[in-house]
């Protein structure tokens, strides 16, 4: 998703102010084609490297020659359901909030799962030794 | 885990003070639509806040032993630098107490 800043947005941040008044001043449109492609491959690629869990917002900036550079991983997001950038991505996408809400749960889960499950065998392993 | 917690989801947020300024205190509408999206997918959700008194934190979690910690700290005393402790506790009841690998 890119985030363009219109007239009535506080200049050269996305400051809280914009956040706030996303709706107003702030336009919001899914990026497409190859730039997609390219942005998509830096941010799995770092989300993935940094081990991060369940579901986060990677942010990329593309420099003054138009290369995307990563500028931060949110491990955090925010979940405003119409404030904050990754309920709104998603929701561009199809993806209705409760829905985000139930992928986060699902992904901690199957992983809790994995691990428990894991953890009995070995207890019961070594207990029978 | 009894039966009873199997459904049992504590989201747990940055403890907000009465003279926090607004990004802060916009945790809260984020907890109750967090909360609400839980509770309509069929969870039952303890809101938790999350202080430096984490003998508190621990006990409560402990007492309520729920499915899973949703975390919304997003701060502690309006700083964001403090987000990976309460991971570190959480962390340490899911190894001591649980004793789940990772």
């Amino acid at each position: 998703m890119e985030i363009f800043s219109k007239d009535e947005a506080e200049k050269d941040a996305y400051t809280f102010y914009n956040k706030e008044n996303c709706e107003e001043v702030i336009e919001y449109v899914l990026a497409k084609g190859k730039e997609a492609q390219k942005a998509e491959e830096i941010a799995l690629t770092a989300w993935r490297s940094l081990e991060c869990r369940d579901a986060g917002r990677i942010d990329l900036r593309e420099n003054a020659i138009g290369e995307l550079q990563f500028l931060e991983v949110n491990a955090l997001p925010g979940l405003h359901p119409t404030h904050s950038d990754l309920p709104i991505l998603c929701n561009k996408v199809g993806i209705e909030f409760h829905e985000l809400i139930r992928r986060i749960v699902e992904s901690a889960m199957n992983r809790y799962k994995e691990n428990y499950t894991f953890f009995k065998e070995e207890t019961a392993r070594t207990e029978a030794l | 885990m009894t039966k009873n917690n199997e459904r049992k989801i504590a989201v747990v947020y940055g403890d907000v003070l009465p003279d926090a300024p607004p990004d802060e205190k916009d945790v809260l509408i984020e907890v109750d639509n967090v909360c609400d999206a839980l509770d309509k997918l069929g969870y039952e959700t303890v809101r938790m806040p999350f202080s430096f008194n984490v003998l508190k934190v621990l006990k409560s979690l402990e007492e309520l032993k729920p499915l899973c910690v949703f975390n919304l700290v997003e701060s502690l005393l309006g700083k964001g630098s403090f987000i990976p402790f309460p991971l570190l506790v959480f962390d340490y009841l899911k190894t001591a107490l649980y004793r789940i690998r990772q």
